[in-house]
C-alpha cells in the first residue's frame, strides 16, 4: 500500500515537472489555449452558430461583416464564420488522423529497417528516399489523383506522403538505441528479439516520434488546406479552410474577408501546434533540439 | 617566490529556473611562478569551474560570478568585461588551457596548423608564415613525428593521444604564464597518460610556466605536483604541499579519499574504506559543513558551528584545512574505524583445484570491413587473437589492458554477443561457441554482465524494479507474482538499496546507485558467473570503493565467479585472484596476482605497472622516468611477429618476424616473450 | 572524394529508378480509362480499342514501364493525351517559367534565411532573436496560397503597385516580366526564409555549445571570429543537408503559387494533367520534379564533402 503511494507520488511529481517545463514560455500557454479553443469550437459550432454552413441564401450574397454575420457572407450567402468553424472540424480531423497514419506506419517501417538492418533496411530506406524525392504536396496530389477525393482518401494520402520522415527518424534512433548497453542487457537476460524491439527500443523511440507528430500536425493541416485549395481535397460544399480561401479569391475585390479570414485561422492553428511541438520537444527530448 | 595569481573569496553560481547551485563557495588560493599545483576532487566538486571562472569560460547564463577577485599581474581579471580586449589578451596569451576531451576539443573542420596559427598570429603578432613555422616547432617539441605533414592534418586523422599533444602545443604556443590542464589525461590510456604528464612536466619546468593539474585522480598528482588543493562540494577543504597532503592529511575527506583508493602497494587483505553516502545537494548548502553527513569523525560541535573556514594546520605556512575538529594523529588513531579484514575464504590454491567454470580455448574474434556502394566485404580486422584462459568456480579472474586491446570483445564473445571466428568457449562443460540464440537460454541464466556506463545499461523508461525483475520473468524461473515481489525486495536489500524505490526511473538515481541496480539485476537469476566489464571505471573514487566492496561481499555470500575486466591495474590487483594482461587482442602474460604484480615478466606488463601512479610521493620521486614510448597500433595494421614489438624496449629482429608463444615462467605464471 | 561522388551518383540513380517505378505502378492502378476520358462519352468501342493500342495501354504494365524508360533516355518522352502534342515540345517553356520563379526565390531565401539565423543565434535570447524566431514561427505556419492572395489584395488591388497575376517571359518584355514575378517570388521565399532561419539558428546553437568553441574562446579569439569562422563552418554541415532536402519542397510550393498567379509552369501543367488523367504527362512531370530534387540533393551532397573534411580525407 505504501509502495503504491510512492508510485503515485512520483507520477504526480513528474507530471508537475513536465507541466512546469512545458509551459515555461508564455507563447506556449497562448498556443495551448488556441488549440483547446479550436477543439471546443469545432465541437460546439452547431450550438454556437444559428446558421447552416451549407445552406445558400441568395439574398445575403457577399455581405460585409456586421452584427449578424461577424465575418460577412460568401458568394452563396453562407455565413463565413460558421463555415470557418465547421472547417475546423475538417482541418483537425485530417491533421490528427493523417499524422497518426504517418506516425504509426513510419515508426513501424523505421523500426523494422533499423532493427533488421541489411537488405530489408536497404529496400525500405531506398523506397523512403524515393518518396522523399517527390515534394510532399506533389506526392499527396499524385496519390489523391489515384485514389480520388473525399475525407478518408485525403487522410490516407497525406498520411502516406509523410511516412518517410518518421521512418527516417525512427530508424536513426533505433540504430543509436541498439548500441546501448541496456539492449545488450536485455539479450543477456533472456528477452526475445520481439520483446527487445517493442519493450526497449520502440518505447524509447516513442518520445521523439511523439514530438515529431505534434510538430507535423501543423504541416498536415497546411497540406490539407493546399490540396483543398487546389480543389483536390475535400469535396464542396463541405467547408474546408483551403477550399474557402480558393473560393474567396474570386470575390477578393468585393469581399476580402471571405478569402482572408479562413487563412488567419490556418496560421493560428498551425502556429499553435508548432509552438506546442517545440515545447514538447524541450520537455521530452532536449537532445533533439536542433535536429527537428 | 612571487605569487603569480591570487584568487580571493571566489563564488560561482549556476542560476537555474527554480534554484541556484553554488558551484564554488568562497574559494581562495594562489599560484606561484613555476610551480605545479594540483586541484583534486570528485565530479561536482567545482574544481573545473573554479579554473574557468577567471577566464570567463563558464557559459553565462547559467554560470555567474557572485563574488570575489582574481588578481593576476596586478589586475583583477574578473573586472574585465566579457569579450573585452584585455580578457582576450589573457586567454591564450597569458593563461593556456588544455581540456579533457581530446576528441571534441579541436575544431573538426579546420586543419591543425590553422588552428594553431590562429592564436600565434593573434598573441605573438607573427605573420602567417612565421606562425606556421612556430607551430611546426611546437609540434616537434610535444613529440609529434612528421610535424610539417601533421600541420595539414584534420583532427579526425589523429589518435586521442596525438590530439592531446596538439592541445598542449596549442596551449603553450603563446608562452603563457599559466597552463591549466583540466583532466587532460583522463580520457587517455595509462601508458599514454604517463607520457603526456611527463611531457607537460618537462616543458613547464624548462619554460618556468606554472602548471595547474585539475584531476579526480589523487594518485596521479603524487609524482608531479608541488602543492595540492583538495576540493569538495565547491569548497577547498584542504591544501598543502604534496607531502603534507599525502603523509599528513588532516581533513576527513582527504583521509577518506586516500583510503578509498586501491593502490599497488596496499595490503590486499583489507577492505577498502569507502566514503559513505553521496555528495550533498549544491543547491541546498544549509549552515553546516558540506561533508558532515559523510564524515566519520563528525562531532556535536560540527552541527552547531556552521561552515568551517580554512585555517593553518600546525605551524606550516602552506598547509591549511577547513574542519572544526583538530584531527591530530592521536585523534585519528583513536577514532579511525579499524579497516575490516577482507575474507577470502576461497584461497588461491583452492580455486585451482576447483572445477573449471569457463574455459576459453584459442578464441579469435574478427570484424568485417565493408566498402563501396554495395558494402562489399573487403577484409577483416581481428579484435581478439587466439586467447585462452580458464575461470574457476568462485574465483575472480582479472583481464587488464588498454583501450582497444580486445578485452571487452572477449567478454562479449563469451556472452555470445559477438560471433566467434575460431576457437571454443566452454561454460560449465558445455560448448556454447555456436549455440543458437534460442538454445542459449539455459546457459545465459547462469551468466550475467555488469557494464561500464551506469547511465546506458538501464532502460531510461523502465522502472528499476521491472528491470531487476526481467531476468526472473524471462528465464521462466517459475516465480509467482508475490514471490517475484519478494525476490526483488531481497535483491534490492542485497545491494544496499531500499526496496521501495523500485518504482522509480533510472534518472532519479546517482551513478553509484544505478550501478547497484545493475548488480541487483545481474544477481537476480543466481548466476554462477558475472562478467564485470569496466564496471567501476565510470564512478567517482569514493563511490568506486563502495561498489568494489559490495562486489566482494556478494561474492563472499553467494560464491559466484567474476570475470573482472578493467584498465585500472590497482583495482584489478585488489579484487582478482588471477590476472591476464592483454595487448592488441592477445594475452601477453597471465598469473596469480602475487606473481604478476610482484614479478612481472613481459615488457608490456612491466611498462604498464611502471605507468600506474601510486599515492606515494616519496616512491614516485625516486621512480625513474617511464620507458615506454609510442602508441598502440591499430588492429588494422597489426605488426607481424610480436604485437608489442613496435613499442618494446627489448625488441629485436626476431620479435618482428615471429610471434612468441606462451611459456611457463614460474608456478602459476606464464608469459609470451622471447626475453624471459 | 572521387569515390564518394561516384557512390552518391550511383545512389541517386537507384533512387530515381525507384521513384519512376513507384509512380508508374500507382498511375496504372488509377481507376478510369484515359482514352475514354479523352474521347468523351460518344466514343465507340472500336475507337477506344484503336487508341488504346496506339498509346500501348493494352500491354502489360512492366513492358509499358520499360518502354517509357527507354523513351526517357532516348528523348522520346511520349505524347500528351489532353494537349495532343509531344511532351518534349510542351515542357521547355513551362520549365523556364517555373525556374524563373524558383531560382530567384531559392537564392533570396538561402541568403536571407541563413543570415537571419546567424544573427538570431549570435544574439540569442536578445530581442533580435525573439523577433526573428517569432517571425520564423509565424512564417512557417502561413500557407503560401493564402499569403499570395493577401499580397494580391494589398499590393495589387489596394496599392496598385504590381500587376495582379500572369506571366510574361523575361525575353519578351523584361520589365513587365520582372514586375509580374515579384509577388510569386516573394510568396515562395517567405516560407523558406522562415524555415532556413530556424534551421540555421538551431544548427548554430548546437555548435556553440560544443567543446571546440570553448577551446577557441580559451585561445583569446574575437567572438566574431569564433562565430563566423569556427561555428558557422561546422553549422553548415547539418544545414547543407537540410537545404538539399528542402529544395524539393520549394518545387511543391510552386504548384500553388503558379495556380494563384496563373503562371504557366510545370506545376500548373501537372494539375491539368492530373485532372485529365493524362498518364504519361503526369509521369514525366513528376520525373522532372524528382530529377530536380535529386539533382540538387546530389550537388548538396558533393558540397557536403567539401565542407566536411571527415568525408573528404580519410
Amino acid at each position: 500500500m505504501e509502495v503504491q503511494k510512492g508510485k503515485q507520488h512520483t507520477t504526480a511529481k513528474r507530471m508537475q515537472e513536465f507541466a512546469g517545463v512545458f509551459f515555461s514560455r508564455k507563447l506556449v500557454i497562448f498556443g495551448f489555449i488556441i488549440i483547446v479553443a479550436m477543439i471546443l469550437l469545432a465541437l460546439l459550432v452547431p450550438v454556437l452558430s444559428p446558421y447552416d454552413p451549407n445552406l445558400s441564401s441568395l439574398k445575403e450574397v457577399l455581405r460585409h461583416p456586421d452584427i449578424s454575420h461577424w465575418l460577412g457572407t460568401d458568394d452563396l450567402g453562407r455565413d463565413v464564420l460558421t463555415r470557418i468553424l465547421y472547417g475546423t472540424r475538417v482541418s483537425l480531423l485530417v491533421g490528427l488522423a493523417s499524422t497518426l497514419v504517418a506516425g504509426v506506419l513510419g515508426m513501424a517501417l523505421g523500426l523494422i529497417a533499423g532493427y533488421m538492418e541489411g537488405i530489408v533496411d536497404s529496400v525500405i530506406m531506398r523506397i523512403m528516399d524515393a518518396m522523399l524525392a517527390v515534394p510532399i504536396v506533389i506526392l499527396a496530389l499524385f496519390l489523391g489523383s489515384a485514389l480520388g477525393k473525399g475525407l478518408g482518401n485525403i487522410i490516407f494520402c497525406i498520411g502516406i506522403s509523410m511516412i518517410p520522415r518518421y521512418a527516417r527518424v525512427t530508424r536513426g534512433s533505433v540504430l543509436s538505441v541498439k548500441k546501448l548497453d541496456y539492449i545488450t542487457a536485455g539479450r543477456i537476460y533472456g528477452a526475445s528479439r520481439f520483446q527487445i524491439a517493442v519493450k526497449h527500443i520502440l518505447k524509447n523511440c516513442l518520445s521523439s516520434n511523439l514530438v515529431m507528430m505534434t510538430m507535423n500536425l501543423g504541416d498536415a493541416i497546411l497540406t490539407e488546406a493546399s490540396l483543398s485549395y487546389l480543389a483536390m481535397g475535400i469535396n464542396p460544399p463541405t467547408a474546408s479552410w483551403g477550399g474557402m480561401v480558393s473560393n474567396g479569391y474570386e470575390w477578393l475585390s468585393m469581399n476580402p474577408c471571405v478569402a482572408i479570414a479562413p487563412g488567419i485561422f490556418i496560421v493560428l492553428t498551425v502556429w499553435a501546434f508548432n509552438v506546442c511541438g517545440d515545447a514538447l520537444r524541450d520537455v521530452l527530448d532536449p537532445k533533439l533540439k536542433g535536429t527537428l | 617566490m612571487k605569487r603569480l595569481l591570487e584568487v580571493k573569496d571566489l563564488t560561482m553560481e549556476f542560476r537555474q529556473r527554480s534554484k541556484t547551485l553554488i558551484a564554488a563557495n568562497h574559494i581562495s588560493y594562489y599560484l606561484e611562478e613555476g610551480e605545479i599545483v594540483a586541484f583534486v576532487g570528485e565530479s561536482g566538486s567545482g574544481k573545473s569551474v573554479t579554473q574557468y571562472s577567471g577566464l570567463q569560460l563558464v557559459p553565462c547564463p547559467p554560470g555567474h560570478v557572485a563574488g570575489g577577485e582574481i588578481w593576476f599581474q596586478g589586475e583583477n581579471i574578473l573586472s574585465y568585461g566579457p569579450g573585452s580586449e584585455k580578457l582576450r589578451q589573457i586567454r591564450g596569451g597569458q593563461i593556456g588551457v588544455i581540456f579533457q576531451e581530446p576528441m571534441t576539443s579541436l575544431n573538426p573542420v579546420m586543419t591543425i596548423g590553422k588552428q594553431m596559427a590562429e592564436s600565434i598570429c593573434l598573441h605573438l603578432k607573427m605573420s602567417k608564415k612565421e606562425a606556421r613555422q612556430r607551430a611546426e616547432e611546437l609540434l616537434e617539441k610535444v613529440g609529434i613525428p612528421d610535424a610539417k605533414e601533421r600541420l595539414k592534418a584534420y583532427p579526425h586523422q589523429l589518435s586521442g593521444g596525438m590530439r592531446q599533444r596538439v592541445m598542449i602545443a596549442m596551449a603553450l604556443s603563446c608562452n603563457p604564464k599559466v597552463l591549466i590542464a583540466d583532466e587532460a589525461t583522463t580520457a587517455l590510456d595509462v601508458t599514454t597518460q604517463a607520457q603526456i604528464l611527463e611531457l607537460m612536466k618537462n616543458i613547464v619546468k624548462e619554460t618556468g610556466t606554472t602548471l595547474v593539474i585539475v584531476t579526480h585522480n589523487l594518485s596521479l598528482v603524487a609524482r608531479y605536483a608541488d602543492r595540492v588543493y583538495v576540493m569538495y562540494a565547491g569548497e577547498i577543504v584542504e591544501a598543502g604541499t604534496t607531502d603534507e597532503i599525502f603523509y599528513h592529511a588532516s581533513h576527513p575527506y582527504t583521509i577518506g579519499l586516500l583510503k578509498a583508493i586501491p593502490s599497488l602497494s596496499a595490503p590486499r587483505e583489507q577492505k577498502l574504506v569507502p566514503i559513505s553516502g553521496n555528495v550533498g545537494n549544491l543547491a541546498d548548502r544549509g549552515q553546516n559543513c558540506m561533508f558532515l553527513p559523510r564524515c566519520p569523525y563528525a562531532s556535536k560541535e560540527c552541527e552547531s558551528k556552521g561552515t568551517p573556514q580554512p585555517a593553518p594546520v600546525g605551524d606550516s605556512d602552506t598547509h591549511i584545512r577547513a574542519c572544526h575538529r583538530t584531527l591530530t594523529r592521536e585523534v585519528l588513531e583513536k577514532e579511525q574505524p579499524a579497516p575490516q579484514a577482507l575474507l577470502r575464504t576461497k584461497k588461491q590454491g583452492d580455486a585451482q583445484e576447483n572445477q573449471v567454470l569457463l574455459q576459453v580455448e584459442d578464441l579469435s574474434v574478427t570484424f568485417p570491413i565493408y566498402s563501396g556502394v554495395f558494402r562489399k566485404k573487403i577484409g577483416e580486422v581481428s579484435a581478439v587473437n587466439h586467447v585462452s584462459f580458464q575461470l574457476h568456480r568462485g574465483e575472480t579472474f582479472g583481464l587488464v589492458g588498454e583501450s582497444g586491446c580486445g578485452k571487452s570483445t572477449v567478454a562479449r564473445a563469451i556472452m555470445r554477443l559477438e560471433e566467434t571466428a575460431s576457437g571454443k568457449i566452454l561454460f560449465d562443460g558445455t560448448d556454447i561457441t555456436h549455440r543458437k540464440e534460442k538454445e542459449l537460454y539455459p546457459v545465459r541464466r547462469n551468466m550475467a554482465m555488469i557494464f561500464q556506463d551506469p547511465y546506458g545499461s538501464l532502460d531510461p523508461r523502465q522502472r528499476v524494479g521491472d528491470a531487476v525483475m526481467e531476468p526472473l520473468v524471462n528465464f521462466k524461473l517459475g516465480y509467482s507474482k508475490k514471490e517475484l515481489d519478494h525476490r526483488v525486495d531481497e535483491l534490492f536489500d542485497l545491494v544496499g538499496l531500499d526496496g521501495t524505490c523500485r518504482y522509480r526511473l533510472p534518472h532519479e538515481f546517482s551513478g553509484g546507485q544505478r550501478q547497484r541496480i545493475v548488480i541487483a539485476r545481474a544477481l537476480a537469476a543466481n548466476p554462477s558467473m558475472i562478467i564485470c566489464d569496466e564496471a567501476i571505471s565510470a564512478l567517482d573514487v569514493s563511490i568506486q570503493a563502495q561498489v568494489i566492496n559490495l562486489l566482494e561481499e556478494l561474492k563472499e555470500r553467494l560464491g559466484m565467479a567474476y570475470l573482472f575486466i578493467a584498465h585500472d591495474l590497482s583495482v584489478v590487483r585488489h579484487i582478482s585472484d588471477r590476472i591476464a594482461v592483454m595487448y592488441l587482442g592477445q594475452i601477453v602474460e597471465t598469473g596469480g596476482w602475487k606473481e604478476l604484480y610482484g614479478n612481472p615478466r613481459h615488457p608490456y606488463t612491466q611498462a604498464l605497472l611502471d605507468s600506474v601512479p601510486t599515492p606515494n610521493p616519496e616512491y614516485e620521486r625516486n621512480r625513474s622516468a617511464h620507458k615506454i614510448s609510442g602508441e598502440v597500433p591499430s588492429p588494422m595494421n597489426r605488426p607481424d611477429g610480436c604485437a608489442f614489438c613496435t613499442r618494446c624496449p627489448k625488441a629485436s629482429e626476431k620479435c618482428r618476424i615471429k610471434m612468441p608463444a606462451m611459456e611457463q615462467v614460474g608456478e602459476n605464471h606464464q608469459a609470451a616473450c622471447f626475453f624471459l | 572524394m572521387g569515390r564518394y561522388i561516384v557512390k552518391r551518383v550511383a545512389q541517386s540513380v537507384i533512387v530515381l529508378l525507384i521513384v519512376t517505378l513507384l509512380i508508374f505502378l500507382v498511375m496504372h492502378s488509377i481507376p478510369g480509362n484515359p482514352i475514354r476520358l479523352y474521347l468523351g462519352d460518344g466514343a465507340t468501342t472500336e475507337q477506344i480499342e484503336y487508341y488504346t493500342e496506339v498509346f500501348g495501354f493494352d500491354q502489360p504494365v512492366l513492358v509499358q514501364y520499360v518502354k517509357w524508360l527507354r523513351g526517357i533516355v532516348t528523348g522520346e518522352w511520349g505524347r500528351s493525351i489532353c494537349f495532343a502534342t509531344d511532351i518534349t515540345t510542351l515542357l521547355p517553356d513551362r520549365i523556364v517559367a517555373t525556374l524563373s520563379v524558383t531560382i530567384p526565390s531559392l537564392v533570396i531565401s538561402v541568403i536571407l534565411g541563413v543570415l537571419l539565423g546567424i544573427i538570431a543565434a549570435v544574439k540569442r535570447n536578445g530581442w533580435i532573436d525573439s523577433l526573428v524566431s517569432g517571425c520564423a514561427n509565424i512564417g512557417m505556419a502561413t500557407p503560401a496560397f493564402w499569403l499570395a492572395i493577401l499580397f494580391v489584395y494589398i499590393l495589387a488591388l489596394k496599392c496598385k503597385l504590381l500587376p495582379v497575376q500572369g506571366y510574361t517571359p523575361l525575353t519578351e518584355d523584361f520589365t513587365l516580366g520582372v514586375r509580374k514575378l515579384v509577388m510569386p517570388v516573394l510568396v515562395l521565399s517567405l516560407g523558406s526564409i522562415a524555415y532556413y532561419a530556424r534551421q540555421t539558428r538551431s544548427a548554430m546553437l548546437e555548435v556553440i555549445n560544443q567543446d571546440f568553441i570553448r577551446t577557441a574562446r580559451s585561445k583569446g579569439l574575437k567572438e566574431r571570429t569564433i562565430m563566423l569562422v569556427h561555428a558557422l563552418h561546422n553549422a553548415l554541415i547539418p544545414l547543407v543537408t537540410v537545404l538539399g532536402m528542402s529544395i524539393g519542397n520549394l518545387l511543391g510550393g510552386t504548384v500553388l503559387v503558379e495556380q494563384v498567379f496563373c503562371i504557366p509552369g510545370i506545376g500548373s501543367l501537372l494539375l491539368t494533367a492530373i485532372l485529365n488523367v493524362d498518364y504519361i504527362l503526369v509521369q514525366d512531370i513528376i520525373l522532372i520534379m524528382s530529377l530536380f530534387a535529386l539533382g540538387s540533393n546530389l550537388i548538396v551532397d558533393i558540397l557536403y564533402g567539401y565542407i566536411d573534411p571527415r568525408i573528404r580525407v580519410k
